[in-house]
């Protein structure tokens, strides 16, 4: 009662394999499925290519790949989204930290952050670091746009188109502005005021001074009205007011865009006190 | 077949282009300046804000730039876009954002195979061939391409 057939193994097996006891040679691929170059002449060249990519290349190109890629690498809005929260959050703990402590003015918790909680003392966000944000940046912009001369002495000299420089405004970027709510539906937004540091679509984001910690506030521009001013000379500013319902498009939208007219029935807390 | 217009003139010189006077002023100023804006903007936060750890709003800002580029189709100097990550859009400054390095792959390592490499904290890279010819400018650096306009200030 012998199983093992002899013609099995001379006529069946002896292409695949050698020896059909041991099923899976390791070898046996090699011999039958050997990879070669279809162009003769091109085979030395492809060789040397293969070869200089194992050696130098691949040590190069994971090289370039840095550690943290991922997290670094992460869509800026995510890491905007990010970065507001974090700050909102370390606001929240610096003032708990603060009310634990009976500390009541600002210089005392940010000494005492500096010491005992560095980590949340590096993620406050600082109004002042804002501050030539505006002050700097976003008034110059706002001179050139407007064509106002660097140093006016009397404000009645200036002469400004209003329609056009209307059309300029809704055009302009307000990223960097600094923006008061000057009436809402919400009465506790009413008086805000803040250094906007990112204009979304339904809200802008500031940074508003405290009196313990600057704070970063969302506010949304549905159903309240901004004031903002463009200072001319040391005394005199130009103010200018947005209307939030009207003003609901991503800044990078508003470049082209011509704001036409809409009913504005919801527009009654304009008029309400 | 296109016929010029009656009453325009179409100067056309030797070679058969067709010569098209400088503009008086600069069109579509405001989009400019706003872009100048938007990128001052993302610089300052790169250089100054430390809180912001992975640089977002500067991003943020960079990409509204980039936005806006494409919306109304104004053209930035190579100067300007070799300055700003294309994949995560930092602003690219050196020993913060950015590590310069040359890099020879040539077998024989001969000189005119140096490419500059600019590598972005986010890994991206910028791949310059300096080696090929050290002289090369780009057509906005060349001398004659550019015209200066009266700025609006100054009105």
């Amino acid at each position: 009662m012998d199983r093992f057939q002899p013609f099995i193994t001379q006529n069946l097996l002896t292409k695949s394999f050698n020896d059909p006891t041991k099923v899976l040679n390791e070898n046996r691929l090699q011999e039958t499925l050997l990879l070669l170059p279809t162009d003769g002449g091109m085979s030395s060249r492809l060789k040397q290519r293969n070869r200089k990519l194992n050696l130098a290349n691949l040590e190069q190109e994971s090289g370039i790949r840095h550690p943290n890629y991922r997290k670094i690498n992460k869509n800026s809005k995510l890491a905007l989204k990010e970065f507001i929260n974090t700050s909102r959050k370390a606001i929240t703990q610096a003032k708990k930290i603060a009310h634990e402590n009976s500390l009541s003015t600002r210089e005392e918790l940010e000494s005492f952050l500096h010491k005992n909680n560095r980590d949340v003392f590096d993620k406050l966000p600082n109004y002042q670091t804002f501050l030539p944000m505006y002050s700097d940046l976003w008034v110059n912009y706002m001179r050139e746009i407007l064509n106002i001369p660097d140093n006016l002495s009397c404000s009645k000299n200036l002469n400004i188109n209003g329609t056009n420089s209307l059309l300029k405004l809704s055009m302009a970027d307000f990223n960097g502005s600094k923006l008061m709510v000057s009436k809402s539906r919400n009465q506790n937004m009413r008086g805000l005021e803040g250094i906007v540091l990112w204009d979304s679509q339904k809200t802008f984001i500031m940074i508003t001074k405290g009196s313990l910690t600057d704070e970063i506030k969302i506010i949304p521009k549905k159903g309240s009205v901004f004031n903002f001013q463009i200072p001319i000379n040391d005394d005199d500013a130009l103010e200018y007011t947005i209307l939030g319902d009207r003003f609901k498009y991503r800044s990078s939208d508003r470049a082209g865009r011509k704001f036409k007219s809409r009913r504005c029935d919801d527009m009654l807390y304009y008029i309400e006190r | 077949m296109a016929k010029p217009k009656k009453g325009k003139k179409v100067n056309i010189d030797a070679h058969g282009t067709i010569l098209i006077p400088v503009p008086k002023s600069i069109p579509n100023r405001e989009h400019l300046q706003r872009l100048n804006y938007l990128y001052q903007l993302s610089t300052f936060q790169t250089m100054e804000i430390q809180q912001d750890k992975a640089n977002s709003l500067a991003r943020m800002y960079a990409k509204n730039l980039d936005l806006i580029q494409k919306k109304t189709k104004c053209g930035l100097t190579p100067g300007l876009k070799r300055t700003m990550c294309k994949k995560c859009h930092r602003t690219l400054i050196p020993t913060k954002t950015v590590k310069h390095r040359i890099v020879n792959n040539s077998r024989r390592g001969c000189k005119s195979n140096d490419i500059l490499m600019a590598e972005c904290v986010c890994g991206a890279v910028k791949r310059f061939p300096v080696g090929r010819n050290p002289s090369y400018e780009t057509y906005c650096e060349r001398d004659g391409n550019l015209h200066l306009l009266s700025a609006g200030r100054e009105r």
